[in-house]
């Protein structure tokens, strides 16, 4: 099974907030394994973003802390996000296919992140209507 | 004594607005006070010994980040403006300021932030701006400026618009505004006027043709859904259209496809539709003149523009910016008008709406010669026509008036109002009489208002 999973960076680690981030890393994943990396630069200040995310065939997007707005135009394009995570790129991808437990301080401090599940592809955002 | 030290240092810290947090040469935190609590929406346990990109996510932390200056510059920087997205997802405006964390030695052990919460500021602001413009629109009328609150989600929804309003409105200026707030502000904003193109040419500008579709079409032509790809597509005077052209617009509505003339394939619409009408349309539904589900197609949100006979009290705003925008198209620098002329522009009518009063002022532009609009270069018919309708319904009948004394006080009255934007309560208060006094002189003065 094929996907592209998309991660907003700085240099080697996940962008701290995607409205800022300047470079989008695509990986494209066959049968768990990621077989392709390609960097774009990107303005994820404009929600446009979005666009290029559905042309690019990316289907999860992982990114450090995003205001409610974009995240809510980002999942309404059916496009899985899993946000407020920190650290490096490499680790979170493997951590991401790898469905190990991950350790706390791959999860930004505040916004639930007691509560949120410990394996990162379930960490997945949910709209809270009154932060739209 | 030491221990003394740091507690009182942080019970300053504590006690003060601002959030402050400090971090040592790894980035981490170090310390971090109640008001960073309260802005970042983090505790500080969560915080120390995180990296500070972590908790105050910052759009500075990437890449103008004013800590990392201040740390390889030695240098403090005060008050930049940025936002951070607390612990509620929320983008909080903030200002910082930077500098070293120095000990009693002079020994550097890392930085110092200091950041305010901008909120407030940043709501008055945009309450304060939001108030008056929205694209190339200005006014102050209650009625604008609940739609210019509500544009900005107008505008990210991407729905079809129906804007309805007289003929000068600003119809064109609302589409134009909700495009550019919109996600397709990048791409192109065509407009069309339905009403001024037969069927047949109506439908080869806005899908195109093929070369071939028809004698003189020698090769294709896009058209206006090709050109606006991406962007938004403005239907002027919808209202206008045949029923046969209604039917195509409600397919292309439907399907988001069409198809151009001559043409055997369908090619994609991706484009938002804003139509326009000064026409009610619900009317023409109920008189079989227009499409039922074509109505219930483009009237997903609906805006209605007010004539500015509703909303004179903008005419010395409207006023103001047209004087303003034709001093630099013109290299004039007039100042304004004159009190008579905004006597007479606030008795108008304007049937023609915001045009008219555009034109109007257009004129007056080309013959003035000083640095405030007289009466005498206002265009004639103007004159004329306060004249004509004095003590009709637009409340001009001083206009006319003999007793001199009258006169001053209807003036005095005219004026009062105009300066506070035809609030009675407001005049009355500007007058120093009770409002009740205020109603009763305007009957009995005979001044007769606009409906407002």
């Amino acid at each position: 099974m094929m996907m592209k999973i998309a991660l907003t960076i700085w240099g080697n680690r996940v962008s701290p907030v995607f409205e800022s981030a300047q470079a989008l890393m695509v990986f494209r994943v066959i049968d768990g394994k990621a077989v392709q990396k390609e960097v774009f630069p990107c303005d994820c200040a404009r929600l446009r973003l979005v666009d290029t995310l559905k042309e690019l065939g990316v289907q999860v997007l992982i990114c450090g802390a995003i205001s409610s707005l974009s995240a809510s135009v980002i999942t309404s394009s059916n496009i899985t996000l899993i946000p407020f995570v920190t650290g490096n790129v490499s680790r979170l991808l493997e951590l991401y296919l790898s469905d190990t437990p991950a350790p706390p301080d791959v999860f930004m401090p505040g916004c639930g992140r007691s509560q949120r599940p410990k394996i990162l592809k379930h960490a997945v955002y949910t709209a809270r209507p009154a932060g739209v | 004594m030491a221990k003394l030290n740091i507690d009182t240092t942080q019970i300053i810290l504590d006690s003060i607005s601002d959030g402050v947090f400090t971090i040592d040469y790894h980035w981490k935190i170090t310390s971090f006070n109640r008001a960073a609590e309260k802005i970042t929406g983090i505790s500080r346990e969560e915080a120390i010994g995180r990296h500070c990109w972590d908790v105050f996510r910052s759009n500075m932390c990437e890449r103008l980040c004013a800590l990392k200056r201040t740390m390889e510059e030695g240098k403090s920087f005060i008050s930049t403006s940025a936002y951070i997205i607390n612990a509620d997802r929320k983008r909080v405006p903030i200002t910082a300021s930077t500098s070293l964390l120095i000990d009693d030695n002079g020994e550097v052990l890392g930085g110092v932030e200091v950041f305010r919460d901008n909120s407030l500021e940043e709501a008055l602001r945009k309450e304060l701006s939001a108030r008056f413009e929205m694209g190339d629109m200005v006014s102050q009328s209650d009625e604008m400026k609940k739609i210019f609150s509500i544009l900005p989600q107008v505008s990210e929804s991407d729905a079809t618009v129906l804007i309805e309003g007289e003929t000068g409105t600003g119809k064109e200026l609302l589409a134009r505004a909700i495009h550019e707030l919109s996600l397709r502000r990048d791409k192109p904003f065509v407009a069309i006027n339905c009403g001024a193109l037969p069927d047949t040419l109506l439908e080869s500008e806005l899908f195109g043709y093929k070369a071939g579709a028809f004698t003189h079409a020698v090769k294709d032509k896009p058209g206006h859904f090709s050109l606006a790809n991406g962007g938004t597509i403005f239907l002027d005077e919808i209202g206008d259209t045949s029923p046969a052209f209604q039917v195509r617009l409600l397919r292309v509505l439907q399907e988001h496809e069409f198809q151009p003339l001559g043409g055997i394939r369908k090619e994609k619409a991706d484009v938002r539709i804003i139509a326009a009408t000064n026409k009610s349309l619900e009317q023409m539904v109920s008189q079989n003149e227009f499409r039922q589900d074509l109505y219930y197609r483009i009237n997903v949100i609906s805006v209605n523009l007010p004539p500015l006979r509703e909303r004179l009290e903008d005419v010395p705003l409207l006023v103001d910016t047209f004087i303003s925008r034709l001093n630099k198209l013109k290299g004039k620098s007039i100042k304004g008008v004159d009190s008579e002329v905004l006597r007479l522009l606030m008795s108008h009518a304007y049937p023609g709406n915001i045009r008219e009063l555009e034109n109007i002022i257009e004129h007056a532009f080309v013959l003035c010669n000083r640095e405030l609009i007289e009466p005498s270069h206002l265009p004639v018919a103007l004159g004329k026509q306060i004249s004509g309708t004095a003590g009709s319904e637009n409340g001009s009948s001083f206009l006319a008036d003999s007793d001199p004394v009258k006169a001053a006080r209807i003036k005095q009255i005219m004026d009062a109002l105009k300066r506070n934007g035809f609030n009675r309560q407001k005049a009355a208060r500007d007058l120093g009489i009770h409002k009740s006094t205020l109603f009763r002189q305007i009957k009995t003065l005979g001044i007769t208002l606009d409906s407002k």
